[in-house]
């Protein structure tokens, strides 16, 4: 049975009024490539956070490397990577500065990776952090969480902001010296996400959705199309479907459970004078989407 | 301890640029001092750095305390191998080098080109009011800060609550027996207890928000502290005497007291002063003092028609001086409750009036004074016998006595250390011999004996004339 690195357990988080995390469980397991992704103010930032004990939660548990995000010593850091979009850095420091004072607390510190990396990303020493772009920024920060070759690497928001060409370095760089971490990131950029990521949770409202491996997500997600002959009847649609959009001679919706077989006689047996199917398999820009704004229309 | 250097290191560098202007101030502060003291010793301090020494200190702790700042979710060290006791020992540590450390070579190098003994144990307690007062409270101020500008405005608000905690025991400590404050004893006011609660509370605090970083909790605490310490002084301002019966020593002093008295002695004839010397009208009596024991000091506060009345010793006995606002027409009544301060002597030592610096080595007091003298300027290092620590203020426990005559305008504000000097001076004026009743021949010979003081017990007593015509005793300006 493979580790879970992070692992929550009904873990709720409240900021006075406003639950930010509902009771949420969760396991990453050790060697994936997670994206947790939703909307704005579902609350990833707050799991973040909570699990690298920024934030402490109301109720519930949540460990990362095995302990307690409550109790995560140095020990435990000196194995986390983390990296945020809006992180402080110390922008007085040069990037060589910066990287050479954070060294000593790591004792897995690599010089060799740290150099290829700064290489990689094209980054000068002497230059001050405040006198960086946001993406350099970013590659100052990634390289300065990655160069003592942690087990886990949490990245929150890591390409907003960033220009296509950055963003693409960016997670070259990561992929390339990120080999054989767990990697837990959170991130809008779905289209880019979807080419790495090896699974995928979805939160909202603080409340995790679903989490699988991205095969079967993007396995069970695909866009139905029905042309009809005869109006579509009065029926209760399946649980499973979503966005359901009639007119006379069509429906179009998003089935969340599909599977060939069953799906197929589903459809038959609510449409029995269907003339045409059509089904599409959709990338998760579209599954989140259709998720987030049936959320929505739900609320 | 390589990570606590390293982390040292680092704000060292961070913050050369106002560790090197601290260091320059403090440097001529101690030339200021070596100036004052050695090349026009009659000048008076009146160095600006007196006040801006310990704003920078403020700001570098502040400063060295952001660097690492504990509210908020963004900074990068929160997620770094950074253990909060290793932070916090190194910024305890860059305070005690950059700030104590600096402070104690500088008192060094000003004791030092006085040619005045360094005892390194009296150069750090002289330490503990500025730490107490100042330095912890800023540390406590900066953990719970998100900025400099936030600590700015703190600093603001803690200041003006530090006031009212300063100000208000010495604008109410009268109210008791009624009427208005006339003058600020600051004898009154001892913050013995704000000393040990003060740290315990700073440091509760400062550990609690680097382990825990609870700010919104830290905060609350720090704003509870201030806000508890203003009832807290004013109780116990009110208590005083109740606060000293509660240390046996003072309470076993107290005991043989019981016979002290201060009573009218009319018939010995007025005051010799025919003219009032600061141009106030006064009702001078001279007074008997019965059952003070040997080698004890006394000075004593009452009021009188809303105005002060105190007591105080000269060549030619005790007197009690009535503060009036003019000169009455008649007078036949004056009472008052007085509160006795007895100190006793904890040491003695002799110098002798000179036309010329005189070094006293067992005393280790430097005096100067010009000749036909009427009064003359000494100046010592800190000692533990001589202190009273206060906050910005050191008062020294001491009094010069001339034969029988104890002279300097009382006891503890005849040698005072202000801002943060290490020197403790007197600046003493010898009464004219000509105008008192039994003349004494001053020559560059006359010995001085230097008694250093300890604060024994207070008390309070009750002095009453009635039925006199006591016009004669008025002095006018």
């Amino acid at each position: 049975m493979t580790e879970s690195l992070i692992q929550c357990s009904q873990l709720t988080k409240k900021f006075r009024s406003l639950l930010a995390l509902d009771r949420l469980d969760l396991a990453v397991p050790e060697g994936s490539i997670y994206a947790l992704i939703g909307p704005n103010g579902a609350g990833k930032t707050t799991l973040i956070k909570t699990l690298v004990n920024i934030l402490h939660p109301n109720s519930g548990t949540a460990s990362i490397l095995g302990v307690d995000s409550r109790r995560l010593s140095p020990v435990e850091f000196a194995q986390l990577g983390y990296v945020s979009e809006n992180q402080e850095l110390p922008e007085w420091m040069t990037v060589g500065y910066f990287l050479s004072y954070l060294k000593p607390f790591y004792p897995t510190w690599d010089d060799s990776r740290g150099a290829e990396m700064l290489k990689h990303f094209n980054l000068p020493l002497d230059r001050k952090l405040s006198q960086l772009s946001r993406g350099m920024k970013m590659k100052a920060a990634l390289v300065s969480s990655l160069a003592y070759r942690p087990k886990l690497i949490i990245l929150d928001e890591p390409f907003s902001g960033l220009d296509p060409l950055v963003r693409d370095e960016f997670i070259e760089g990561l992929l390339e010296s990120a080999s054989g971490a767990t990697v837990f990131i959170s991130s809008h950029d779905l289209a880019e996400i979807e080419s790495f990521s090896s699974h995928i949770g979805y939160l909202d409202n603080g409340t995790l959705q679903f989490s699988e491996e991205a095969s079967t997500l993007t396995a069970r997600f695909r866009e139905i199309e029905i042309t009809l002959s005869e109006p579509a009847p009065q029926v209760n649609w399946p649980p499973s479907w979503l966005r359901v959009e009639v007119s006379p001679s069509m429906v179009r919706l998003v089935e969340t459970r599909f599977d060939d077989e069953q799906s197929g006689q589903q459809i038959r047996a609510l449409f029995p004078t269907a003339q045409n199917v059509s089904i599409k398999a959709m990338p998760l820009r579209d599954i989140f989407v259709a998720l987030a704004k049936s959320a929505r229309k739900a609320a | 301890m390589s990570e606590i250097l390293h982390i040292l290191r680092k704000d060292a560098r961070r913050l050369a640029a106002p560790l090197a202007l601290m260091i320059a101030l403090q440097a001529t502060f101690a030339v200021s001092e070596w100036q004052l003291y050695s090349v026009n010793p009659s000048s008076e301090s009146s160095s600006l750095l007196n006040v801006i020494l310990p704003f920078t200190w403020i700001f570098l702790i502040a400063a060295v305390v952001l660097q690492e700042k504990l509210p908020g979710t963004r900074q990068y060290w929160l997620t770094r191998p950074i253990s909060w006791y290793k932070l916090l020992a190194t910024k305890l540590l860059f305070v005690f080098l950059f700030v104590n450390l600096v402070l104690f070579i500088s008192d060094c190098v000003i004791l030092i080109s006085l040619h005045l003994p360094v005892v390194p144990i009296d150069l750090w307690l002289r330490q503990i009011p500025f730490t107490v007062m100042l330095f912890l409270p800023a540390f406590c101020l900066a953990a719970v800060s998100n900025g400099l500008g936030q600590f700015g405005l703190g600093l603001v608000i803690a200041a003006f609550g530090f006031v009212i905690v300063a100000l208000l025991p010495a604008l109410l400590w009268r109210s008791p027996h009624g009427g208005e404050v006339v003058s600020l004893d600051m004898a009154r006011f001892s913050p013995d207890w704000l000393f040990l609660l003060l740290p315990v509370l700073t440091l509760g605090i400062i550990t609690l928000q680097f382990a825990r970083r609870t700010t919104t909790l830290s905060r609350l605490l720090f704003l509870a502290a201030i806000l508890w310490l203003i009832p807290l002084t004013f109780f116990a301002s009110l208590s005083w005497s109740f606060l000293s019966k509660t240390q046996p020593e003072r309470r076993a002093f107290e005991k043989q007291l019981p016979g002290l008295r201060i009573l009218p002695d009319l018939e010995s004839g007025r005051h010799p002063d025919a003219v009032s010397p600061d141009g106030f009208v006064h009702l001078i009596l001279p007074v008997q003092i019965r059952g003070l024991p040997a080698e004890t000091y006394l000075e004593g506060y009452g009021i009188f028609q809303r105005r002060q009345v105190s007591l105080y010793k000269d060549l030619t006995g005790y007197w009690l001086r009535f503060d009036l606002e003019k000169a009455p027409n008649e007078i036949t009544e004056a009472s008052t409750r007085i509160d006795l301060h007895t100190f006793r002597v904890s040491n003695s030592q002799t110098i002798r009036l000179g036309s010329k610096e005189v070094f006293s080595p067992a005393a280790s007091i430097y005096c100067l004074s010009s000749w036909p003298t009427d009064g003359f300027r000494c100046w010592s290092g800190p000692r533990r016998d001589l202190r009273d620590y206060r906050a910005f203020v050191t008062f020294g426990n001491a009094i010069f006595t001339l034969n029988d005559m104890h002279f300097g305008g009382g006891i503890f504000e005849g040698g005072l250390t202000s801002g943060i000097s290490p020197i403790i001076s007197w600046k003493l004026l010898i009464p004219n011999p000509v105008n008192q009743k039994s003349p004494h021949v001053l020559t560059p010979e006359t010995p001085v004996q230097f008694v250093s003081v300890e604060r024994a017990a207070t008390v309070e007593r009750t002095f009453e004339v009635h039925n006199r015509d006591l016009s004669s005793y008025i002095v006018r300006p």
